[in-house]
């Protein structure tokens, strides 16, 4: 199963909205896992597969978690890819 | 919660002729407030989360979400809509400048997620940062955002 966790400054806005996004990317592609959000004070990225966040939030975490970096939120299609890799390389 | 809860004709405003950041801010946050939607001090969190952090709620090319922790200042959720009649550069490194400002009040807790999920679905949908842009009634935008297509 693959745990996911979206980063934002408060957990309350972007982060949300990344999450909904990347539920449906899991949903499309049957991809068993979960999202969570979390705000960049409290998230432990060790417990997680993957963290999605900004460019701006993945310089400042310090983890050998892989990192997913959108700089536009909106951009649903570079999610999904990015998430099909880590998904695919989790399996292998 | 539903999406047309999270936006009213009073928390829209058009072509609103603001030349700073921090005014965009303080013009978004106002209307969240005169909505009732937060207490004071909304702005005034924004901007303590944006020294902390910079300016990484301009979320996509041209727009920013300005949003901060509930901190007991904000009451219901709910989104304000400013489009700017000049861009305006918030200092993100990719998606500046910003012609849209949709500032965000979000409580703790659950209920206006699925709220914010429709939101975002609705954002990411091809052209709709462009024809929210353009727009020249506040109906235009409720539309968009709220109706089903």
């Amino acid at each position: 199963m693959l745990k996911l966790v979206t980063v934002c400054g408060a957990g309350v806005g972007s982060s949300v909205m990344e999450k909904m996004f990347a539920e449906e990317i899991l949903a499309d592609h049957q991809i068993d896992g979960t999202v969570e959000a979390a705000d960049i004070s409290s998230v432990a990225p060790e417990l997680y597969d993957g963290v999605i966040t900004t460019s701006d939030f993945a310089a400042l975490l310090h983890t050998d978690t892989p990192i997913i970096r959108l700089d536009n939120l909106l951009d649903k299609e570079a999610m999904e890819k990015q998430i099909l890799a880590l998904a695919k390389g989790a399996q292998a | 919660m539903k999406l047309e809860e999270l936006i009213t004709p009073a928390m829209i405003q058009l072509k609103v002729p603001l030349y700073t950041r921090e005014a965009a801010i303080q013009a978004g946050a106002a209307l969240l407030m005169a909505d009732g939607r937060t207490v004071a001090g909304y702005a005034e969190a924004i901007e303590a989360n944006l020294s902390r952090f910079g300016p990484y709620f301009v979320i996509a090319p041209g727009v920013a979400m300005p949003h901060a922790p509930s901190s007991g200042i904000v009451k219901a959720a709910g989104v304000s809509v400013l489009t700017l009649k000049t861009p305006i550069h918030f200092g993100h490194e990719h998606n500046d400048p910003v012609s849209l400002v949709l500032t965000l009040a979000a409580p703790d807790g659950k209920a206006h997620m699925a709220a914010m999920g429709c939101l975002a679905q609705r954002l990411s949908q091809p052209g709709m940062i462009a024809q929210l842009t353009a727009a020249t009634t506040k109906e235009t935008i409720l539309n968009l955002l709220t109706k089903e297509n």
